[in-house]
């Protein structure tokens, strides 16, 4: 999952490893990969409070027209430390007495968790040009973190600071808070977003993971409407979208996107030569929609398909065992999506065919009217007897 | 010298007694093989020392750079 993988890079930028080091921790869920990393953070960056919680509360007795030239002369490092345990309204006054330049050096240092009540007592016009110093640093992970704790009045006034799309994309990829993410892109104009999807796609830029991260935590209207314009590119960049997400087997981010588009993008989507001449594609798009819950969301692209990729589907699907099948087959059952599913039965093997025959019986059981209707669709696609 | 807050936790395994929290709190990487959590403690060890050095030099710099302009008058005169 991209989620995953963004929480692997968060990881090794903390630990100062190259993010291939970490690579093998991808497969583990988000929760879990954020949870090591807020240890982490705990260990190797919150150490020694206590020293840190005496000083701010010295600090605090000082005049901030004294404490600023002092943090200055303290160094970023100790400064982020000190301002950290500062009550947040007192650390944001020293603030506004820093350079843009000394706080851009003090934020590499802050934990964003831990400072987020600084940050929003910081006036909008300083944090403007410090995001915009961050940005020419290429700091984009940190300014994710960092986007999390501001207002939107602040947010607005950022958008509108930085003049390039895709900086916005690279610190959306970085955000911790998904709901977040869909609020403050709804903050931004609907053209100015087209237009970043659009730049996003383009192959000159190597924005792809930034897209599928947008799309995919985006609500329905959006999805569909950005989905659809992304898809309108030309088939190189859809076959780029299809190679990253699966040099980095993120089907369970872009299944949900793909379902929200337009049955005309989506035909284009099944027709790209991609999930035709690698069906090793396809298996990974079965495994993911099983292991994530996404039967439902794929059955109406099964649906769709012709039958070289429907028969590519059913030889894929050989990998499945009969749970999986009993999964897909309930979310067959709860959305309504017989006919897709009786279409790639038709497709898979033996053993799996009977696997289908049985559960079918067993809803039969409970719903004969049922059975009977499905035996009449099996009969309708050519199904063998077994599963009529 | 800076000091570890937590005490390690010897009966978890070497990525929970790296980072001195219950095993519990890392449940959903318990596939992880022991010499990965042994890699992966090391990376957390050298990171938290590396991270100590340098708040170690940050406060060696800093006290005589903060201290100067505090007690600057009273050394003056003293000197």
């Amino acid at each position: 999952m991209l989620a995953s993988l963004i929480e692997v890079r968060k990881l090794a930028a903390l630990l100062e490893q190259p993010a291939s080091e970490l690579d093998d921790l991808t497969p583990y869920p988000p929760e879990a990969l954020r949870q090591l990393r807020h240890l982490c953070e705990e260990t190797c960056l919150a150490d020694d409070r206590a020293r840190f919680q005496r000083w701010a509360q010295l600090a605090a007795w000082l005049p901030t027209a004294l404490t600023a030239p002092l943090a200055r002369r303290a160094g970023p490092l100790l400064t982020a430390r000190i301002a950290t345990e500062m009550p947040s309204h007192r650390g944001a006054a020293i603030a506004r007495r820093l350079p843009v330049s000394f706080l851009t050096r003090v934020c590499q240092h802050l934990d964003p968790q831990r400072s987020r009540e600084l940050i929003r007592h910081l006036p909008p016009p300083l944090l403007v040009e410090t995001a915009l110093t961050l940005i020419r640093e290429g700091a984009f992970m940190l300014l994710g973190r960092v986007a999390d704790a501001l207002d939107d009045a602040t947010t607005r006034a950022i958008m509108e600071a930085v003049d390039n799309d895709s900086h916005l994309l690279r610190i959306a990829l970085y955000m911790e808070s998904r709901t977040r993410l869909d609020h403050l892109v709804r903050l931004l104009p609907r053209e100015r977003l087209m237009q970043a999807v659009l730049l996003a796609t383009d192959p000159a830029n190597d924005l792809v993971l930034e897209v599928i991260a947008l799309l995919g935590n985006l609500g329905y209207e959006l999805k569909h409407q950005l989905g659809d314009l992304a898809a309108s590119q030309p088939d190189a960049v859809l076959e780029r979208i299809i190679q990253v997400t699966e040099a980095h087997q993120l089907w369970p981010d872009l299944i949900p996107v793909i379902a929200e588009l337009s049955p005309a993008t989506q035909q284009r989507l099944l027709a790209l030569p991609a999930l035709q001449q690698q069906p090793a594609i396809l298996g990974h798009i079965i495994t993911a929609a099983d292991q994530h819950g996404l039967w439902s969301r794929l059955l109406p692209l099964v649906a769709m398909m012709g039958p070289a990729l429907l028969q590519e589907v059913g030889n894929q699907a050989a990998i499945l065992d009969r749970h999986a099948i009993a999964r897909a087959m309930e979310a067959a059952l709860t959305t309504e999506q017989w006919p897709a599913l009786v279409r790639v039965a038709g497709h898979l093997p033996a053993q799996r065919q009977n696997d289908v025959a049985q559960i079918i019986d067993e809803y039969g059981k409970v719903d004969p009217a049922l059975r009977q209707r499905l035996a009449t669709l099996a009969a309708d696609n050519g199904l063998p007897t077994r599963v009529q | 010298m800076l000091t570890h807050r937590r005490q390690p936790n010897n009966t978890a395994g070497p990525l929970a007694e790296a980072l001195g929290c219950p095993p519990a709190s890392l449940a959903e990487l318990a596939a992880l093989e022991i010499p990965r959590q042994q890699q992966l403690a090391a990376m957390i060890t050298a990171r938290h020392r590396q991270q100590q050095d340098a708040l170690e030099a940050a406060l060696r710099r800093a006290l005589p750079a903060c201290l100067r302009p505090l007690l600057g008058n009273v050394v003056h005169r003293e000197t």
